[in-house]
């Protein structure tokens, strides 16, 4: 048997052996990431506002007068293949002063105004960081009089991401190590409750590995189910809220507050951090508990 | 004959005073049967130590099966421990495992196959008559079972050298003999046998080569039975 099989059959062996220790280990570091999980939660929410207003930000480009046709046509081409450009909307002047029209038709009378608006083409973004590079580079066409967008929002939302990210991820850190203290401490009292076993182990010729190893891998399989658990609650949650308060059909309401991607993700981030910490929660405990039988000098 | 152990002028002085050891000078030759006796304090778990490396000479020097442990390298530690059969004064047992799983465990480290390692653990615990209680737990088994499986274990590795520390300590005297048998079965086939104990009964029947130690010293080494004084 291999080495690592022996170790992963030793781990799985002391967890279904371990009763109400490992239970207790799950159960108390499954809250911990409960916590994190809602931190982690909170974050993507914001994170995941703010992509949404970036997104829907567009850059107009109003074009001279009198410009062809074809010429429209050929700048229409022209910026639906420059980078970062999601998707690009002509409106032509007539068009626009039909839609003003109809807009005001009952509030304001309009019937003596020759029409005032510019052919013009929106252009969305993939992103809204290409939206100033774009306008620059769009401003320099020959029939291209104008460009605009809402460069105050954006500034102000770009400013916005990245305190989001940069607190969020502050937190996001300072507590997975808080956590790492927890799950330490957790891992330790069970590794102290069986430190004759990696006496016993060490005295009959166990090689440092084969003692940590299974001890090692106990704890970060204990991280993934106390994760596991952690995302079960958060399956709970998002369910219990999407019907109580934001009333959407399923199966999008399952991952409310999220989007489907952001929920998965949040999802991943939990049971990788859950995983690694246990793996380096026990890890840590085994060196605090250092070496037994060897050079016990006195 | 190369002695399987030799100490010389061997001291282990702990916390800078007390002796465990005094200036032990001794050989045992391999295929030797030797008994280790004294009363509680007298040095017998220290030299057991000193043996299998869980505690280093103050000074002089150890040899077991030719190799110096005082020069021998930590790493490699594990690797000596695996050429020893060890009985331990509380039997070491891994409490959460089976009979089965206490002595699989041990010769899985030596990288056995899996069908080696099962024929060699059944065979260790029919060595120690114990066949029928492989799935038990070391909970569920009486002290002499549990000696007797610390036997299986420590003989598993097919060592060249055994020592046992008080293996009849806890059990009564019909159990103590079974053990006893057990151990000179093993010594027919070769097996160096290093045993302490303090049961006089059991030394002054078996016939051995006896060591008493006395505070730390060695006090008497003889061949012949011999008839064991406690204070």
């Amino acid at each position: 048997m291999s080495k690592f099989r022996i170790y992963l059959r030793e781990a799985l062996v002391s967890l279904s052996r371990g009763g109400g220790m490992a239970i207790a280990s799950i159960i108390s570091i499954s809250f911990t990431m409960i916590i994190f999980g809602l931190i982690l939660m909170l974050f993507l929410s914001l994170y995941q506002a703010s992509i949404k207003i970036g997104d829907q930000v567009e850059l107009l480009v109003f074009l001279k007068d009198n410009v062809s046709a074809q010429d429209i046509n050929g700048l229409v081409g022209t910026i639906s293949n420059m980078e970062g450009v999601s998707s690009v909307e002509y409106i032509s002047k007539h068009d626009a002063w039909e839609k003003f029209k109809k807009y005001f038709q009952n509030k304001i009378n309009i019937s003596d105004i020759k029409n005032p608006l510019p052919d013009t083409i929106k252009v969305r973004v993939k992103s809204p960081e290409y939206i100033a590079g774009l306008s620059q580079v769009i401003s320099q066409f020959p029939q291209v009089d104008e460009t605009r967008y809402p460069q105050q929002l954006l500034n102000a939302l770009n400013a916005l991401v990245q305190k989001i990210t940069f607190i969020g991820s502050l937190l996001l850190v300072g507590f997975a190590l808080a956590s790492l203290v927890v799950i330490s401490s957790t891992i330790r009292v069970s590794v102290l409750a069986r430190r004759d076993e990696l006496e016993i182990l060490e005295l009959v010729g166990a090689e440092p590995n084969f003692i940590r190893m299974p001890y090692i891998l106990e704890g970060s399989i204990i991280g993934l189910l106390s994760s596991l658990l952690a995302i079960f609650f958060f399956i709970v949650l998002s369910i219990f809220l999407s019907f109580l308060i934001v009333n959407v059909t399923p199966p999008w309401s399952f991952f409310w507050p999220l989007n489907a991607s952001l929920w998965i993700l949040m999802c991943f981030i939990i049971l990788l951090t859950g995983t690694f910490i246990g793996f380096i929660g026990s890890f840590i405990s085994l060196r605090n508990v250092g070496r037994f039988s060897v050079n016990k000098d006195f | 004959m190369n002695p399987a152990i030799i100490f010389k002028n061997v001291s282990k002085i702990y916390h800078g005073q007390i002796f465990g050891l005094k200036d032990v000078n001794l050989e045992v030759n391999k295929g030797d049967f030797v008994f280790v006796t004294g009363h509680s304090g007298a040095g017998k778990t220290t030299l057991l130590k000193l043996l299998y490396r869980a505690l280093l000479p103050s000074s002089g020097e150890v040899y077991v099966n030719n190799m110096n442990l005082l020069k021998l390298k930590e790493k490699d530690i594990p690797l000596f421990r695996r050429t020893l059969g060890v009985v331990f004064q509380d039997v070491k047992l891994l409490p959460r495992k089976t009979a089965i799983e206490n002595i699989s465990l041990c010769l899985e480290m030596l990288g056995l196959s899996d069908r080696e390692v099962k024929k060699r653990a059944y065979k260790s615990l029919e060595l120690v008559r114990l066949s029928g209680k492989a799935r038990a737990f070391p909970h569920e088994l009486s002290g002499g079972e549990q000696q007797r499986l610390a036997i299986a274990r420590a003989i598993s590795y097919y060592p060249t050298l055994l020592i046992a520390d008080e293996p009849t300590g806890n059990i009564d005297l019909k159990t103590s003999w079974e053990i006893m048998s057990i151990f000179e079965n093993l010594n027919r086939m070769g097996m160096t046998i290093l045993i302490t104990t303090h049961n006089p009964i059991i030394v002054s029947k078996m016939n051995k080569r006896v060591i008493q130690l006395k505070n730390g010293q060695i006090e008497s080494d003889s061949l012949e039975p011999t008839p064991i004084r406690y204070e």
